[in-house]
């Protein structure tokens, strides 16, 4: 083999595996280059929808808010100088929560009927079947 | 004289060679249909290298005076389509773009370099070729080397591709010897694999890749297409043609394109390419010193190809936070998709949760890329 066929070998070889991981390695900077835009791409359309919600959110908010502090207030009377508009809205709000919370009391008591014996001397038919399924329950829970 | 026919027969000619070859081309059929081993590939070679040992058939004569009816079919397919205009690699390039997917390159983008890695394999082979040369008994020109070595890609066309411009002389078997290689990924590939990783790295389970929008898989052919020619211009018959293909199939907008470039035009090229190169395997090129050493220099290699990756990807787990299995590294060396699915099995096997051949896509296909990226270095220091 002559030298300047081993320089064009050695030449070939550097050439080679030079290009190989400079072609390569330019393409993991691409792709992630790709992948960074995608991301900014997709962070920016977040913005925009959380941007686009958010006065609707603020506004439900706001009832929420409002009926709350009337339920703790237990319903205050309207001040004098509000307007018929706000009182209305301000009462049906109130009378939205309360319904609500009487909704909610009543399916913690249903929850808690089940988790706990119900008493003993509940006549009602409907007691002595919660009190049976209660017992079965817990029976198999048991034998589990 | 009555019985002149007789002597001119193809009994006549029969010659050892071409019986021994009538058995390789059997051989090939036999695994291809009784055992499944890459028919697309085994059945047509092994038909042609039987078709092409007929003797006094004549299928591969080529008589470049254009004599009438004095060049075989073969022989005219091999000089137009592959020595002469080199046409039927770029155009199988076309339906693989057609066919691939690069979101797993995409989502975990450092697979790439597992593809560059596995390229090892065509230096091992080029300079092992140059090594008679040094001790004054030269087997190889420097062009033959580089033919050679590109073996080590495990990529038929750009074997193909790179022979036609090097060494025309070697195409048949250097493209015969890539092919089948490639048909026994599943044999050569999983002892290396077993013997240089440890059953807890085997066991690795790689994070599920990110979902990759369209607008990237559209980008990313493209870009990459700009890239790649930019820098190694010889490539760009192969490497334009497998993203063209690609952005036909991302596109989403031109379905009846994408599908005949995957379908009917991959499948032509296939079986013209296949049948033309099985029919090269004449017996007297096969018998000669040239192509044994070819043989044990291809197998040499594709080993060192399966080698770089896996070792690759086990020095990238010193670096990185989210462990790369070692074994997709050995899908580096292209032979797409049959070393990817066996990395895949290789690791069920060491862990029935893992699921690795998304992962194993991405060296696979970066391997392509890869060593169409070094033949058109070769072509363009040798050619």
């Amino acid at each position: 083999m002559t030298e300047v066929e081993l320089s064009r070998a050695l030449m070939l070889t550097y050439a080679g595996v030079g290009a190989a991981f400079v072609v390569l390695g330019s393409l993991i900077v691409y792709t992630l280059l790709l992948g960074g835009l995608g991301n900014w791409r997709a962070r920016r359309q977040a913005a925009a929808r959380q941007q686009q919600q958010r006065p609707e959110t603020a506004a439900a908010t706001t009832a929420s808010a409002a009926a709350t502090a009337a339920v703790e207030v237990k319903t205050p009377a309207a001040p004098p100088d509000l307007s018929p508009q706000l009182a209305a809205a301000i009462a049906a709000a109130v009378a939205m929560a309360q319904e609500m919370q009487r909704r909610e009391r009543a399916e913690r008591a249903a929850e808690q009927g089940e988790s706990t014996r119900p008493a003993a001397d509940s006549s009602g038919w409907k007691e002595q079947g919660r009190i049976a399924a209660f017992d079965t329950r817990r029976l198999r829970e048991r034998e589990r | 004289m009555e019985f002149q026919f007789l002597l001119e027969s193809g009994f006549a000619n029969l010659s050892w060679g071409n019986a021994v070859l009538f058995l390789l081309g059997g051989g090939f059929i036999l695994a291809a249909i009784v055992k499944g081993m890459e028919p697309y590939v085994l059945l047509p070679i092994g038909l042609g290298i039987i078709l092409g040992n007929l003797p006094g058939a004549g299928l591969v004569d080529f008589d470049p005076t254009g004599a009438v009816q004095s060049s075989g079919i073969f022989g005219i397919i091999f000089h137009y389509a592959l020595s002469s205009w080199n046409l039927l690699p770029p155009l199988i390039f076309l339906g693989l773009g057609a066919l691939t997917d690069f979101g797993p390159i995409i989502a975990n983008p450092k697979t790439l370099l597992l593809g560059a890695a596995a390229q090892l394999g065509i230096f091992v082979a080029f300079w092992l070729a140059l090594l008679p040369g040094f001790f004054n008994a030269p087997l190889f020109t420097l062009e033959e080397a580089g033919a050679i070595g590109i073996i080590g890609g495990a990529d038929g066309p750009t074997t193909i591709f790179a022979a036609a411009k090097l060494a025309p002389d070697l195409l048949g078997i250097t493209a015969v010897v890539a092919y089948s290689y490639m048909a026994s990924v599943v044999f050569v590939q999983p002892p290396l694999m077993r013997l240089l990783t440890t059953r807890r790295e085997r066991q690795i389970e790689m994070k599920t890749p990110r979902e990759v929008s369209k607008a990237e898989k559209l980008l990313f052919p493209a870009g990459a297409m700009l890239i790649i020619i930019l820098f190694v211009p010889e490539s760009a018959p192969l490497i334009a043609m497998f993203m063209v293909g690609n952005l036909f199939r991302e596109s989403g907008v031109v379905p009846r394109l994408s599908n005949a470039a995957s379908n009917e035009i991959l499948n032509i090229a296939t079986i013209f390419l296949m049948i033309t190169i099985g029919a090269q395997l004449s017996a007297e090129r096969v018998f000669q010193g040239q192509t044994l050493a070819i043989l044990a220099l291809g197998i040499v290699a594709f080993s060192c190809g399966t080698v770089g990756g896996l070792l690759f990807a086990k020095l990238l787990n010193l670096f990185v936070k989210d462990k790369v299995n070692p074994l997709i590294g050995s899908a580096g060396v292209s032979a797409v998709p049959m070393a990817a699915r066996t990395a895949h099995n290789l690791g069920q096997q060491a862990n029935p949760g893992n699921f690795l051949l998304p992962h194993a896509m991405g060296p696979n296909v970066a391997g392509v890329i890869g060593s169409a990226v070094v033949a058109g270095v070769f072509i363009a220091i040798l050619g």
